[in-house]
């Protein structure tokens, strides 16, 4: 009996392990939503209560007069515009592989800026560029697989 | 806050600053000792510590004053707030002192980063933050102002390498110093790239070092029969307004916060301050803090680094000590060295880098980078003599 419940706590412990060091491989189904024959999407949160619309999930509500807990999910523009841009060669110690990382500010029509990794040539994005949503690798898990996410590239000129 | 008692500063040291063998307890030693010193006073007449280290582990104050024989005899309370932590650190002594509970404080600020951090990396808000997880570093956030401030002002990199330039010829002289003297745009614009447009030498260094500020009552400095006294006119701390939508990034609305407050609660406008030692973790960032502290209009940063009216002979002189482009920001232990040299520099103590006729100092140091705020934290001094 003994034996068996120090078993249980030795999963439980691993298990809680592994997911501390991190084996995800989607960033995150809180904030992307991936359709089957959909191009993906970000995913805006509508306060119930006072109609604020946050991004990423916040749960309650970050107006301090307001706190709900009640949020619409809504689908955010696919495109935006670069606030600004720039080319990372020192970054963090575990995005060597990831290097030079272009990240940007993007601005979405909803009024909400995202941070994010651009996908393209570097030295090449302006402010004011107009950029789209796709979904590619961020970054590597413990095990050294690629995390999935949404990054931004620019738009093909109409 | 006129209930508030007067505050000096009663003694300060520092530590060399570069990338040091010692780790940050010893560094923290060594300056709340030069502190004492430089106050004349007995360790039994500090009534409480507090002790700001960004990085090095915990319990940190009392792993510094179990080592002087101090713990056991007085409060120790550490304070963490990224690279505002030593500021704040002084703050809280600041604090301790004005409300009566105590009559004699010290703020510590320390760290060792060199023998902690992974070479070769760079500093980024932690895992639970989005933009952290998706690769910002503080370097990357700062060179998307500067991408921005180049894009709306018309300034360029040239004039960004100035403010190193100016700051690392300020340093030539400062003792504490780490990279100083004379360096060429061409060898700032040729250095490493490490986010467009900072290349290497528009960024502080990973260096280690530690400050010390002991801070006490009226009564206190009538007692020790001091002569040169400096009085913390101002000691505020404010948090970043948070908005997930667009933000002015060539103004910075916490620094803006965090001054005005300081100003308020002083008296005491930017036309009336002779020297400021500033968060210049980046070339940029002098340029933001001119505007948003209010010593120009916006847009107008840019015009008083070209006309010298941020160095000696000009309006105001940024960075005296050479700043951080200078000393490198060991993140726990700015915020404090910069208040120790900004006392330095009112009792007139810094021989080939003094700026002349100083009565009135400013430090602003912010902290952190939490998504939707432009800085966690940012604690603002101003001193007069």
């Amino acid at each position: 009996m003994i034996l068996h419940e120090e078993t249980e706590r030795n999963e439980m412990a691993d298990k809680m392990k592994s997911r501390k060091e991190g084996d995800i491989t989607f960033f995150h189904p809180d904030l992307l939503e991936v359709p089957e024959n959909e191009r993906p999407y970000l995913k805006g949160y509508k306060c119930k209560g006072c109609g604020k619309i946050w991004f990423p999930k916040f749960i309650p509500c970050p107006n301090p007069d307001c706190w709900s807990e009640d949020m619409e999910i809504i689908r955010l523009s696919r495109e935006g515009k670069i606030y600004s841009a720039t080319d990372v060669y020192i970054g963090q110690p575990s995005m060597r592989d990831y290097m030079p990382l272009i990240v940007g500010y993007v601005d979405l029509p909803e009024g909400i800026r995202v941070f994010a990794q651009l996908e393209g040539e570097i030295n090449s994005f302006q402010c004011g560029d107009e950029v789209e949503l796709i979904t590619g690798p961020i970054r590597n898990n413990g095990r050294g697989e690629p995390i999935i996410s949404y990054k931004f590239r620019k738009m093909a000129k109409k | 806050m006129s209930s508030l008692r007067k505050v000096y500063v009663l003694g300060v040291g520092e530590t060399v600053f570069g990338m040091l063998e010692d780790d940050y307890h010893i560094l923290g030693q060594r300056a709340v000792r030069a502190a004492i010193r430089d106050a004349g006073i007995s360790w039994q007449d500090i009534q409480s510590a507090f002790v700001g280290n960004g990085t090095n582990g915990i319990t940190t104050g009392q792993r510094i004053f179990r080592d002087l024989g101090m713990c056991g005899k007085l409060p120790i309370i550490n304070v963490e707030s990224a690279c505002s932590s030593g500021a704040m650190a002084v703050h809280c002594a600041y604090l301790k002192v004005a409300t009566g509970v105590d009559e004699i404080s010290i703020g510590v600020g320390t760290e060792n980063a060199s023998l902690h951090r992974e070479p070769g990396s760079a500093p980024s808000p932690d895992m639970t933050d989005i933009e952290g997880f998706l690769g910002a570093v503080m370097v990357a956030k700062y060179a998307l102002r500067a991408q921005r401030y180049i894009y709306e002002t018309g300034a360029t990199v040239e004039d960004l390498a100035q403010v190193t330039v100016k700051n690392r010829s300020h340093a030539t002289n400062n003792p504490y110093a780490w990279r100083k003297g004379k360096i060429t745009l061409e060898e700032i614009l040729q250095s490493r790239m490490i986010a467009t447009p900072l290349t290497l030498e528009q960024c502080c260094g990973m260096t280690d070092g530690a400050g010390a500020v002991i801070v006490g009552s009226e009564k206190m400095v009538k007692k020790l029969g001091l002569s040169k006294r400096v009085r913390i006119e101002a000691s505020t701390v404010v948090s970043g307004p948070f908005s997930i939508g667009p933000k002015d990034e060539t103004a910075d609305d916490i620094v803006t916060l965090g001054t005005k407050k300081a100003y308020e609660e002083s008296g005491i406008g930017p036309e009336e301050i002779d020297l400021v030692e500033c968060h210049d973790a980046f070339t940029i960032c002098e340029l933001l803090y001119y505007e948003a502290m209010g010593f120009c209009k916006k847009g107008e940063g840019i015009k008083m680094l070209r006309e010298g009216e941020v160095t000696h002979g000009g309006k105001v002189v940024f960075s005296p000590r050479g700043g951080m482009l200078s000393y490198g920001h060991p993140m726990g232990a700015s915020g404090a060295v910069q208040i120790v040299e900004n006392v330095r520099q009112l009792r007139g103590e810094c021989p080939g880098y003094q700026v002349e006729g100083a009565q009135t100092a400013m430090s602003q140091v912010t902290g952190g980078g939490v998504q939707g705020t432009q800085h966690a934290a940012c604690t603002t001094h101003i001193l007069s003599i």
